[in-house]
């Protein structure tokens, strides 16, 4: 062995062992400041984790873009929904009077919330854009009440780390981690473009994260848990998402 | 494009006309890319697959079998 040669073998060796302690640390940090997806594991989970850690550090607190009314999309897609069911037909008949958005886990004082009550809430009023992972995507303007007031509301827990959401089609449920759920313009919304929000678009009420892609604008919710681990739902990968081989982060 | 990163650097979709152009734009640059890929991997089995491989990786050449 040359000298130069030992000298090479000696350098890769030492930067092969700072690697590997690093990338341990690394994993330990990352637990601990939230940066490791729900679906970190499969195939693809080193992606969405590079992925979701990087955002959070560079986008935790960022503003999604809001557009001009001039801005708003002429024909917003609605996109298919399936349909409904009975239940949905006999609230909507009653002109969603009784429709509930339950709220529990943990927080201090669980409830239920009629929609009357959400409009009687401080509102928030954004013109954003909502892409689909298919690839159509629009401008509305999305009238709500913000989440993160519900959260204080209802004395959601400090060290509470998602809120699940779901919906009364039962296949489709969310979770978002708190940089989202107290996020400014993350909205229970009820009213689009002046007017209310159209079922064909989720009303009575629809989650509004416009910061993540369509799928997580979870329509028709009745229920959200305020929870520290999202394991204990469904397949225990955070969402009904990744159960169908999406990312549980949408913010892509 | 990602709306997450839309929000924090909203100028790269600006630039780009817009998150449907830029989607666009990604779907024939990346098909102008595959195709880069597969000309020059055609390229580098014309002249002779396992001598530009060694080549590639060791900066070797094997003297008289060149083809191309």
């Amino acid at each position: 062995m040359t000298r130069m040669a030992r000298r090479k073998f000696v350098t890769t060796g030492v930067v092969a062992a700072a690697g590997a302690a690093g990338l341990t640390g690394a994993a330990k940090l990352a637990e601990h400041y939230g940066l490791i997806p729900p679906d970190a594991g499969g195939v693809y989970g080193a992606g969405e984790t590079l992925t979701y850690a990087a955002q959070r550090i560079l986008t935790r607190h960022s503003m999604a873009r809001e557009f001009a009314e001039s801005q708003i999309s002429k024909e917003p897609f609605a996109n298919h929904v399936d349909p409904l069911g009975d239940e949905f037909k006999r609230l909507q008949n009653g002109g969603f009077a009784e429709w509930r958005l339950a709220v529990d886990g943990m927080v201090a004082r669980p409830g239920a919330f009629s929609v009357a009550e959400i409009k009687s809430f401080p509102s928030s009023t954004q013109i954003t854009h909502i892409a689909c992972e298919e690839g159509w995507s629009y401008i509305a303007k999305w009238k709500g009440a913000p989440l993160s007031h519900i959260l204080e509301l209802v004395g959601a827990e400090a060290k509470a780390r998602f809120v699940v959401y779901r919906s009364i089609q039962t296949d489709w449920w969310e979770s978002i981690d708190m940089a989202d759920a107290r996020h400014p313009q993350t909205l229970v919304s009820y009213g689009m473009n002046d007017g209310e929000m159209p079922v064909a678009f989720g009303g009575p009420l629809r989650m509004r994260v416009p910061r993540q892609l369509g799928y997580k604008n979870v329509k028709y919710i009745n229920r959200l848990t305020v929870t520290d681990n999202v394991k204990q739902f469904g397949e225990g990968l955070g969402s009904a998402a990744p159960e169908a081989g999406y990312a549980w982060y949408a913010g892509i | 494009m990602s709306p997450a990163v839309a929000s924090a650097a909203p100028l790269a979709v600006s630039i780009l006309g817009g998150q449907q152009s830029a989607r666009t734009l990604h779907f024939v640059v990346s098909v102008l890319l595959v195709l880069f890929v597969l000309v020059h991997v055609f390229m580098v089995i014309l002249a002779g697959f396992r001598n530009r491989m060694t080549a590639m990786i060791t900066g070797r050449v094997r003297e008289g079998v060149e083809q191309a």
